[in-house]
């Protein structure tokens, strides 16, 4: 039982993180009707981010988890202005070849800036454990998981119920019907990729502390992103917060009772049994028109 | 008094042109038909009026105001909305909240008022509801406000995107196809509800190939055909008129009406 | 006209002790011998080039060290390095440059195995001894080149020795395996599998793990389950530190264990001091009494300003063995029969003194090379093996 616990702990760590980066993914194939290729980069970046300022520039760790995502808006921002505005309405082909050169970009800049190598990035809830009924873990590891929590409660509320929340829906299902509703589909593109740039901040920040940093990061991080992403169902934010947290549970469980081996194997399986038998992901109940 | 205007409206798609120098009245108050056969130009005009495209010649203008090349989203807060062919609702979304989208354009406060959930933005919130609670009320769609759009039945989708259209206080109203899908019963309602908008002030230009709606509710009908205007009157002056027997309503006076 | 005469004999003379001169200068210069060449192969620039300026530093110094005394049989000796990127393709380009073009008498290198299995088959069809200092994959001595010579020890080697000296020198009942899913941690784990089920104590867990992975918390909670003595981690130094820490996390206390990579002070870095007590083997260590090791470690810290580490280390030896061979081998006129009798003196070298211990090949052209085993106490490094130094 103890077993059990402490591997649902470690599964929700890691269903936090995929679903923090997933998240991004989704909004912006859903708004912007783009698949960003490098929103891996994103994650790597802003953990870059919240390195610089919680060590190198020795802030307390939840402002320069709070700078860390507001840089990484503006930063989500000046990317949709720069490079998926002249993406819109283009051909699949051109939409791929520009993120991945923006992914290209970002991995080649932060090896040069930063350099190759992995750096740690400690925060003091690194070196605090907490132990109970015989499971430990980190009070860094519960911060990741309530962090998430908390984040997507915020995000859902406002999907749900901000005017620009429901322009982002109205957006995702018919950007040419929401122009023609007074939509300003700019402002809403713009705080689109804010929010995923900002969230794919608060992922790597959180989980910097756990791991190592280093510009490789975003390479694992975007295959179990895609993965998430498309179990969920492309553009359905809610599906990818459940398909988060049923991969990262189903990776610790299979571990736990089957075999490390068939880790990787167990994500993958779920993902292909879901697009066999429901191509439109576990949650997605229609396929979205794209305009 | 001249709502709607276009001069010598042209577009072209490399080598078709679709619309070719077409002059068209709308005055204020009025219900007014485009007709014409598939292909003759009545959705691109629609597109061109809204925003979509950009026209390769002439001007639109909007009371008074050239309005063509500007954003879809600019036109509609100038006070024109539409209605579409194919249905487009926000199909996820509840009744309420795709009316609420309508109203965004009447709602003025900048990007921090949003994000930030200011007082005036919560003043604003509440008066889009407000405004919103009135329109479901007024045409019948209150009870369903909750409910998610893509479960309505077919008639009232297409009545609930003409008050999402509403929403947005439109001078002009531009509905394409509206009675497209329709039994006839449902195409008298349909007029029914036509009517109601104007008398609330709404000017309306509407496509439609149901004749029977078309004679029954527009003071004025321009006919198009490949593009060109060929006629323009009242519906007894259109069923008259030779060119237009000869290019579409021939074949729809044998067959349908 | 006995004028004219004389003149004509001073002219004479000046032509004669001219073309005396000339000869002269010319029989200068073939008393100084042609400078043999030896050819490096390593990845200069890439993913690996860091390690690969190691190796190279290592040859120049000891190249410079040799020609400081006179060369080899009165020849200076030249190195000439040709990167590969760790590109196998690019490095069976820079073998083919080497063996023909150059027509160095030996080549050295290279650093990554796939390389080395590449170009291999370009030093033997030249028939040109070949010296690997670095890459460690155990078919590159068990193919039958009979060119090959490596003087570090392979894996399975510094497993095994690992291995034996963990339960010789600990009384561990119950040992895990967390290792990397590729050939490399594969074989680490089945290597010290073995010697653990021979030795009649029982291997608990065997956990693997993907490159690039960062959580370990499922595996380890798995491991903690099991109550393990000793955990194995068969992998690099950024999985590595991240297993050390997280063990540490889950409260995962039982005698760490590991290879060469994580005897490295990044490896010190990242693990924050979990790494404490961890064993582990290396190649190469600077804080020994051996005076090889001692006037290398100066001489390269002089050269460079700063510490040598492994990869410079086993080429500085490289270097050293390929010294000794040539020696033996005398002067050849012929290209083909110097390189046959280079080899053929490879082949007899027997406990040459070297910075990573006495080296002699076996048939197979491996050398009997032993490992440090140390162990991490407060960020340094203490020498378990070998004792007495």
């Amino acid at each position: 039982m103890q077993n059990f616990i402490q591997q649902v702990m470690n599964g929700l760590v890691l269903g936090s993180v995929y679903a923090l980066i997933a998240l991004g993914l989704t909004m912006i194939y859903g708004v912007l009707g783009l698949i960003n290729w490098a929103h891996g980069e994103f994650y790597m970046v802003g953990a870059f981010v919240g390195y610089i300022l919680a060590v190198r520039m020795g802030l307390p760790y939840f402002v320069a988890l709070v700078g860390a995502m507001l840089i990484m808006a503006v930063f989500g921002i000046v990317v949709e202005r720069v490079v998926f505005l002249p993406l819109r309405g283009r051909p699949n082909m051109n939409v791929i070849i520009g993120t991945l050169g923006l992914s290209v970009f970002l991995l080649d800049g932060a090896n040069l800036t930063m350099g190759p190598d992995p750096v740690r990035f400690p925060s003091i809830y690194t070196d605090q454990f907490i132990r109970v009924l015989g499971i430990s873990f980190t009070v860094q590891r519960l911060l990741v998981v309530i962090v998430t929590l908390v984040l997507i409660a915020v995000l859902r509320l406002f999907i749900r119920n901000h005017k620009l929340g429901k322009a982002m829906r109205a957006c995702s299902q018919d950007l040419q019907a929401a122009s023609l509703m007074g939509i300003e589909i700019n402002h809403v593109a713009m705080i689109t990729a804010a929010i995923a740039a900002s969230l794919a901040a608060a992922a790597g920040t959180l989980i910097g502390p756990i791991f190592l940093v280093n510009p490789q990061m975003s390479i694992a991080a975007v295959g179990k992103a895609f993965a998430v992403t498309i179990l969920g169902g492309l553009g359905n934010v809610e599906g990818a917060v459940v398909a988060g947290f049923t991969l990262g549970l189903a990776e610790s469980l299979t571990v736990a009772y089957i075999s490390s081996y068939l880790k990787e194997i167990v994500a993958f399986a779920i993902l292909i049994t879901t697009l066999v038998f429901k191509p439109e992901g576990i949650f997605g109940k229609h396929s979205v028109e794209k305009v | 008094m001249r709502l709607l205007e276009t001069k010598q409206l042209t577009i072209r798609f490399g080598g078709l042109t679709a619309v070719d120098h077409v002059d068209l009245v709308v005055n204020k108050g009025e219900i007014v038909g485009l007709i014409g056969p598939n292909g003759s130009g009545k959705t691109t005009i629609f597109n061109m009026v809204t925003g979509i495209y950009t026209p390769t010649e002439g001007e639109i203008l909007f009371g008074g105001q050239p309005i063509h090349g500007a954003k879809p989203h600019v036109i509609t807060e100038r006070g024109i909305s539409r209605t579409f062919q194919n249905i487009r609702l926000f199909q996820s979304l509840s009744v309420m909240e795709n009316v609420l989208i309508g109203c965004h354009c009447r709602m003025k406060q900048n990007f921090f008022d949003d994000l930030l959930a200011t007082k005036k933005f919560l003043h604003e919130e509440s008066q889009a509801r407000r405004t919103a609670i009135e329109l479901l009320d007024v045409f019948g769609l209150l009870d369903l406000q909750h409910e998610t759009a893509r479960n309505l039945p077919y008639g009232l989708q297409r009545k609930l995107e003409i008050v999402r259209a509403l929403a947005s206080k439109p001078e002009l109203l531009l509905l394409d196809e509206p009675a497209a899908g329709m039994n006839p019963q449902e195409s008298l309602a349909l007029m029914a509800l036509i009517r109601q908008v104007r008398d609330r002030g709404v000017t309306v230009l509407l496509v439609e190939h149901d004749m029977k709606v078309v004679m029954g509710i527009c003071e004025r009908i321009a006919v198009l055909n490949y593009g060109r205007k060929i006629a323009e009157g009242t519906a007894a002056e259109i069923q008259s008129n030779e060119e237009v027997i000869q290019a579409y309503l021939g074949r729809q006076a044998k067959t349908g009406a | 006209m006995i004028g004219t005469k004389t003149r004509a004999l001073v002219a004479l003379l000046l032509v004669v002790s001219v073309l005396v001169s000339g000869l002269l200068v010319a029989g200068c210069s073939k008393a100084e011998k042609e400078p043999i060449k030896i050819g490096v192969i390593g990845p200069f620039t890439g993913p690996n080039a860091k390690p690969g300026g190691r190796m190279k530093e290592g040859i120049e110094l000891a190249v410079e060290e040799i020609n400081a005394k006179g060369g080899i049989n009165g020849r200076k000796i030249v190195a000439i390095f040709e990167d590969d990127a760790s590109q196998p393709a690019q490095s069976v380009a820079a073998a083919e440059k080497l063996t023909t073009r150059d027509e160095v008498l030996l080549v050295i290198g290279a650093y990554n195995s796939a390389c080395v299995l590449a170009h291999m088959q370009v030093t033997e069809r030249e028939k040109t001894p070949q010296i690997n200092p670095i890459a460690v994959a155990t078919a590159i001595t068990e193919s039958g080149n009979k060119y090959m010579f490596r003087n570090c020890a392979t894996n399975p080697m510094q497993v095994s020795q690992l291995a034996d000296y963990v339960l010789k020198n600990f009384n561990f009942q119950k040992f895990a395996m967390l290792f990397e899913n590729t050939d490399y941690g594969r074989g680490i784990a089945e290597v010290f599998g073995a010697s653990v089920r021979q030795a009649g104590k029982q291997v608990v867990a065997e956990e693997a793990y993907n490159i690039g992975d960062t959580d370990f918390y499922s595996q380890l909670t798995k491991i903690k389950n099991l109550g393990p003595d000793a955990l194995l981690i068969g992998g690099n130094l950024t999985e590595g530190s991240q297993i050390a820490r997280q063990a540490r996390e889950l409260g995962l206390n039982v005698q760490l264990m590991g290879l060469g990579g994580l005897s490295s002070p990044e490896f010190d870095q990242l693990c924050d001091g979990a790494n404490e007590g961890l064993i582990c083997t290396s190649y190469f260590e600077v804080g020994t009494d051996d005076p090889l090791v001692k006037k290398f470690v100066e001489a390269y810290e002089k050269k460079f300003g700063k510490p040598p580490e492994m990869f410079a280390a086993a080429a500085y030896e490289a270097v050293y063995i390929a010294e000794e061979a040539i020696k033996k081998a005398g002067e050849h006129k012929n290209l083909a029969e110097w390189r046959q009798a280079v080899r053929d003196a490879l082949a007899k070298i027997k406990d040459l003194p070297g910075v990573q211990g006495p080296t002699t090949f076996d048939e197979k052209g491996q050398a009997d090379k032993k490992v440090y085993i140390v162990q991490w106490k407060n960020h340094e490094k203490v020498i378990l093996y070998p004792t007495g130094k």
